[in-house]
């Protein structure tokens, strides 16, 4: 059915925080080491490079730079992926394409960057612009949580919602974060914590926004039911979406309902599944507003229900749907383009068993990125196999 | 605000993608494109309707005014040449639906605006170009 007959063979995220000392080549070289060993392959079996670029070193080719870095000179496939914050479960998405259809055998998908500590002021100056369209919102001074923020006052004028509850998905993140060693955020947080932080772009306030970091991850894609090394449950890409509508808010349809609802439903489509087979959700949130706003487009709450739902623990860890258990980026820490992929990564050591904070009996997962102001969307599920 | 303070702030230049809308600046309106197959309205400038893909397109004058979708309050300026002028509200304003602008919303960054309230939209002429300028009329629109 679906041509995306491979498995995620390796993942690994690096220490997540302020890594002083490592630029972002390095940063890409210790994840790239780390997936490699997580998937017991061998450099010279890599034949597939994605990358998702850098804000601190932005190369022209950026993949074949990373691959020259690497010392790579085997590769049958190296592209970058530039859909911002979907770009990782869109790389992964396409390399499991080009491993279904056999263009490639071990495909990594590969990111790192030291937004926190690396970032010159002018550099940290483009990254904040980077994505406003110069007739039609430079000239208004819009930064990234502004465009957000623009969009989350909507979000809780259309359903009439108290801006004070905006504050759940934060305080649910961290309550999960706290149990999550490798989190860059742990001190317990309650709602008054977040709505007493500092204003950034009202309605947001900086404990609604997952702050920056330093780090890298990876993951290895290769053949499907190759035999799980290393004793790994092999887990499967079963059904991936996408959707792409503009980059710059202005385009946007809507401030409220996402593309993701669209690429959701066709990734539940291809896996053959409803969302009441999944088994714990990883929702791209750069923003608590966000969060809310994408929860509802994947289905998984109603319209306009998410923050009652992250309010009443339907979203705990041991409640209905646990979303983020690792505590997302929100308090995990976000280092812009690894970011998407620290949700794959955590999807897939929930299904192999191996999580830090692991949940019983998770067979399948959903894992979401979204980039543009939530109008670039790429979704999917990931199932375990049988490990025999 | 006043216009010589707009002057201060970046305005925007035409270019040949998006010549027909800096043309209206200049005749003082706001020209949005009207689709020929199937009569809907975009902006900005796409080169197909997204809805029934027809290529054929005019541009049109419309009221300057619209509808407040969103705003914020931005305390910290994303580049120097904003840093005079924080905080201010920015805003989005659909002048009509698949048309939608952003703009600074002038008065008391503070002030309440009601979503959905009008907001008239005039141009202004900067050293660097053009920009709109959003000021919130009293009365809110009628729900649609």
């Amino acid at each position: 059915m679906t041509v995306r007959r491979a498995d995620i063979t390796g993942a690994y995220t690096s220490p997540v925080g302020r890594r002083p000392g490592l630029n972002s080549l390095e940063l890409h070289g210790e994840a790239f080491l780390g997936a490699l060993e997580d998937a017991d392959l061998a450099v010279s079996e890599v034949d597939g490079l994605i990358t998702l670029g850098s804000f601190s070193m932005p190369y022209l080719m950026h993949a074949t730079a990373i691959a020259e870095f690497l010392g790579l000179r085997q590769l049958r496939h190296a592209s970058s992926m530039n859909v911002g914050g979907a770009s990782a479960v869109a790389a992964v998405n396409l390399a499991a394409v080009l491993v279904g259809a056999g263009v490639c055998r071990h495909v990594v998908v590969l990111s790192g960057d030291d937004q926190l500590s690396g970032m010159t002021r002018d550099l940290a100056l483009r990254a904040m612009l980077a994505n406003r369209h110069a007739q039609y919102e430079g000239p208004y001074g819009p930064t990234t949580a502004a465009a957000y923020a623009m969009a989350a006052r909507r979000y809780l004028h259309e359903y009439r919602l108290d801006p004070d509850d905006l504050a759940w998905p934060s305080v649910q993140s961290r309550a999960h974060a706290v149990a999550n060693p490798a989190a860059m955020m742990r001190e317990p947080m309650s709602v008054d914590d977040v709505n007493a932080s500092k204003p950034i772009a009202e309605p947001l306030r900086m404990l609604h926004c997952a702050p920056i970091a330093d780090g890298g991850a990876a993951v290895v894609i290769g053949p499907a039911s190759s035999q799980a090394r290393g004793g790994r449950r092999p887990v499967r890409v079963a059904g991936a979406g996408e959707r792409y509508e503009n980059a710059h808010l202005v385009f946007n349809r809507s401030l409220v309902e996402s593309p993701a609802a669209a690429a959701a439903q066709e990734a539940y489509r291809e896996a053959g599944i409803g969302v009441d087979q999944l088994d714990v959700a990883l929702v791209y949130d750069a923003f608590a507003s966000s969060l809310a706003a994408t929860v509802e487009d994947l289905g998984l709450v109603s319209r306009g229900g998410a923050l009652k739902a992250f309010a009443e623990g339907e979203f705990d860890r041991s409640g209905r749907l646990p979303v983020n258990p690792h505590g997302g980026l929100l308090s995990g820490g976000h280092p812009g383009y690894p970011g998407g992929l620290f949700h794959v990564v955590e999807a897939v050591r929930q299904i192999r068993g191996t999580s830090d904070v692991q949940l019983p009996h998770v067979e399948r997962a959903v894992v979401h990125g979204s980039g543009g102001i939530m109008t670039t969307q790429a979704v999917m599920v990931l199932e375990g196999g049988d490990g025999s | 605000m006043t216009t010589a303070e707009s002057g201060d702030l970046p305005g925007a230049g035409p270019s040949s993608d998006a010549a027909a809308w800096f043309e209206g600046l200049e005749a003082g309106e706001l020209r949005v494109q009207s689709c020929l197959e199937c009569g809907r309205s975009r902006f900005p400038r796409a080169l197909l309707c997204s809805v029934c893909g027809s290529e054929r397109s005019e541009w049109r004058g419309v009221p300057a005014e619209g509808t407040l979708l969103s705003y914020t309050v931005v305390s910290r300026a994303p580049s120097p040449e904003f840093e005079p002028h924080v905080p201010y509200r920015l805003a989005l304003v659909e002048l009509q639906p698949g048309c939608t602008l952003m703009v600074q919303i002038a008065g008391a960054a503070g002030a309440a605006g009601e979503l959905d309230q009008q907001v008239r939209i005039e141009p202004i002429r900067v050293d660097s170009g053009w920009r709109l300028h959003g000021t919130l009329i009293d009365s809110p629109a009628p729900r649609s």
